[in-house]
């Protein structure tokens, strides 16, 4: 049969990307189909406002230059859900996203494009807690190393340079009776830097000789913050120094030679063969161009999918594959929460000599404690307009002034912050610290996406997506937020809030497709042969807290080896 | 504005009928009362309604972004109200007959919190006097005060309204209806603290368009240095590499 690729990937987000380099490099020839545009690629040099061409297979094809103009670094223009340029939906910003369903207070963040949601995660790359692996997955902790090695080693990972919030974190975690973890496998609780894939700074940058501006150009990264707004600083495309997949693994996978990525391309449905003889097998894909509506099929010997934890099992769902109570089921979201410490420029002197915290310099994170059974936190900083929406406008209670306080509580208010309070918090912006929670949360089946009955959109019924926490998640969390708001209160913190983030946030979205209930050990579905997953949904659970993506690139190169080992 | 005139009489809240109701509701954000009659169906007539609808759609928006933000150079002087109305606006769009319709759910949200608004009256639970002569255009929401806006969307998100005189698609669907309330204070938040109001005439553009054209004024409030190529911040590595 004609096949236009030995493998098409779904997808050149976090796993996508990863899997295509491992297979080009082992010699198999790869086409990644990616729904949204590609930043920093000459064929596009216009990729919001004009279809551009078709594909593009080459390293050459990458340009800084063009990554440094659509990376602005405007927190609006980048990041805002509806419109920005990271946001789940077509390349074209005059049109709508693409809309899901989350009925509950919530929001779902994820970016399409090359790159996926790595273009605006925060780098984060932990491995996973070997407690929530071992005699729980299908496949064992010690399995992974290997895997984790060779992606700490690509991106690269190192521990995260000290700026003055991580700073202040690490004092009030001490004074709280916290032990400093020098590891990479926590397996008691403590605090570390963040092992992040951003490269160390430029040894030049407290040179004041260099300019910021010539040190943005150069290797290293240069504190500036801007993480989450996307990182544009680097000499080219494949030394800049946050290491989204676009600028890490994609340069990688397109110097082998063997691998064409194709954006503005919708994977609207797996194709399987109807062979009653033989058992049912991908044979390729139904694919819509987002810029034309031109529907198109693409046939290959294997199809991985790696759309993300919501689009992996809603194509199945609207491809009408083969029924598995566990299609969908079982997410994690790690039940995030939000506690935030104001505080006093004196005592802020008192820890760092100088005045304020600044939370919007340094990496977006770059110090954790971790908590294996429990989960993680982690000091956070990010700018204005997101700092504001999501400690005073992101809460599943509603207004503070409507809640009840206990003398009990380590914070003094839960909650929406609005109006006159909200002015006088955001005017101490300079000097709070942000503590992000992260819950070892379980998965339950009543958990996840199903598609929408009524509801479509261009690329079939619209998906929707649910979530109701444990009462075990909950204690947790609850948990976690004490010791977020101890550790605040020991480094000086005058006055606390906990936002209590909606359950339904999801961004670290995991175990919808889990290795063991819809996929095997090597992630092919166990009921469509020929096609594998290569992103979060198959983790078999939350892996007890850790931001997830290092542990699906880890998966996504193993199952890259298992493909061909089995098929080529 | 698109309005779909549906003549079969029909009030029916299954999903059969979601989209239809739902472009009925663009032009229709008083559609408290959905048991339509020939004649109500006749007002929901776009050319009739629809500039009505809007001057009160933008004043039910005035009256909520003051209330998130308020004072001198607050959400409402910064122009908030048209960044929640082109947000919802370009919100949603779903798969109609002819391709992607696009849902404009302002009027729709704004006659929610005018729905809560009536309601927390008719209770005689407002805790200051009416006021219509700051938004003479507006429904009942903008004529509450601060205090009262605010417990208006508190009943609203606790359900405690009649949730069937919600406009579609609000009607009867606490989810959904959290789940706007939860972006309305988000889009007022990172609408008022990034650099939109700096877009000047093009913050309302096609996003490609626009560009900065003022200075930062949010950012100044908070001491935020705007995007920046670097800080000289470095305070050293608790480790360089890990032991393992």
């Amino acid at each position: 049969m004609h096949t236009d690729a030995d493998v098409i990937i779904i997808g050149a987000g976090g796993g996508g990307a990863v899997a295509a380099k491992e297979l080009g490099e082992l010699g198999v020839n790869v086409l990644i189909l990616e729904a949204g545009p590609w930043y920093g690629n000459k064929k596009w040099s216009s990729p919001n406002q004009e279809r551009g061409a078709t594909s593009s297979s080459s390293p050459d094809d990458l340009d800084i230059n063009l990554l440094r103009q659509q990376y602005t670094k405007m927190e609006h223009n980048m990041n805002d859900i509806i419109s920005g340029r990271f946001r789940w939906g077509p390349a074209d910003r005059r049109r709508s996203p693409w809309q899901r369903i989350i009925p509950n207070h919530g929001q779902l963040w994820q970016s399409t494009g090359v790159g996926g949601t790595t273009q605006h995660y925060w780098a984060n790359s932990p491995r996973a807690y070997a407690m929530a692996i071992d005699d729980v997955w299908p496949i064992s902790y010690r399995e992974l190393v290997p895997y984790y090695e060779k992606v700490e080693a690509t991106l690269p990972v190192r521990p995260a340079p000290t700026t003055a919030k991580e700073e202040m974190f690490y004092y009030g975690a001490k004074k709280d009776g916290w032990s400093f973890i020098n590891t990479k496998n926590p397996t008691s609780p403590g605090y570390r830097p963040q092992p992040n894939a951003i490269l160390h700074p430029n040894e030049k940058l407290m040179d004041k000789n260099v300019s910021l501006e010539e040190l943005s150009k150069m290797e290293g990264c240069t504190l500036c913050g801007h993480c989450v707004n996307g990182c544009p600083h680097g000499p080219s495309v494949d030394k800049v120094a946050k290491r989204p997949t676009n600028i890490s693994y994609v340069p990688l996978a397109l110097k082998t030679g063997n691998v064409e990525i194709r954006p503005n391309t919708y994977t609207m449905k797996i194709l399987t063969s109807t062979d009653s003889e033989v058992e049912r097998q991908a044979i390729g894909v139904e694919y819509r161009d987002t810029w034309t509506g031109e529907i198109g099929e693409l046939y290959a010997k294997v199809v991985v999918m790696a759309a993300g934890c919501i689009e992996t099992p809603r194509l199945w769902l609207n491809s009408q594959l083969p029924y598995n109570s566990w299609v969908g089921r079982g997410l994690t979201n790690h039940y995030w929460d939000w506690v935030t410490g104001v505080f006093d420029e004196k005592d802020i002197m008192g820890i760092l000599g100088q005045n304020n915290i600044n939370p919007f310099t340094g990496p977006t994170s770059g110090g954790r404690l971790d908590y294996p059974g429990l989960g993680c936190i982690q000091p956070s900083g990010v700018s204005p307009g997101l700092f504001s929406s999501l400690t005073f406008g992101f809460s599943q209670s509603g207004y503070f002034f409507k809640q009840e306080h206990s003398v009990d509580d380590p914070w003094d208010l839960r909650g929406r912050v609005v109006g006159n309070e909200l002015l006088e918090w955001m005017q101490n912006y300079q000097s709070t610290l942000s503590i992000m929670i992260l819950t070892d949360d379980q998965p339950h089946k009543r958990n996840g996406v199903t598609v929408d009955p009524v509801l479509k959109d261009e690329h079939g019924p619209i998906p929707v997506v649910r979530y109701t926490p444990s009462k075990e998640d909950k204690k947790k969390r609850n948990q976690l937020a004490k010791i977020s708001a101890d550790i605040l209160r020991k480094a000086g913190a005058k006055k606390i809030i906990r936002t209590d983030w909606p359950a339904h946030l999801f961004a670290h979205i995991e175990s919808t497709m889990r290795m063991g209930l819809v996929v095997d050990d090597i992630c092919e579905a166990y009921q469509v042969k020929r096609l594998f997953i290569a992103d979060n949904s198959v983790h078999y659970n939350g892996i007890g807290g850790p931001n997830p993506t290092l542990t699906t690139q880890a998966l996504a190169t193993r199952t890259a080896e298992k493909i061909v080992m089995k098929y080529f | 504005m698109n309005n779909t005139i549906d003549d079969s009489g029909s009030t029916s809240h299954k999903k059969g009928t979601f989209i239809t109701e739902m472009k009925n509701t663009v032009a229709n954000f008083v559609s408290e009362n959905h048991s339509a009659s020939p004649l109500s169906r006749m007002e929901q007539l776009p050319m009739q309604i629809g500039k009505k609808s809007l001057s009160q759609t933008r004043a039910t928006f005035m009256a909520f972004v003051d209330v998130m933000i308020p004072s001198t150079f607050g959400a409402l002087d910064l122009r908030l109200d048209d960044y929640v109305i082109w947000t919802l606006d370009h919100y949603i769009s779903v798969q109609g007959n002819f391709g992607m319709d696009s849902i404009q759910l302002s009027s729709a949200t704004a006659g929610m919190l005018d729905a809560a608004a009536k309601q927390l009256i008719f209770s005689g639970k407002v805790k200051k006097e009416l006021n219509y002569s700051i938004y003479p255009e507006g429904g009942s929401f903008a004529s509450l005060s601060f205090e009262d806006r605010l417990e208006a969307i508190h009943l609203l998100e606790n359900a405690q309204v009649d949730m069937d005189s919600l406009p579609l698609p609000y009607r009867n669907n606490i989810g959904y209806v959290k789940n706007i309330v939860s972006n309305l204070h988000q889009m007022v938040m990172i609408g008022y603290y990034s650099e939109w109001f700096s877009l000047g005439a093009t913050r309302l553009a096609p996003p490609e368009n626009r560009v900065v054209e003022r200075p930062f004024m949010t950012w100044n409030l908070v001491n935020y240095p705007s995007p920046s190529m670097g800080y000289r911040e470095l305070r050293g590595f608790l480790v360089k590499e890990f032991k393992d």
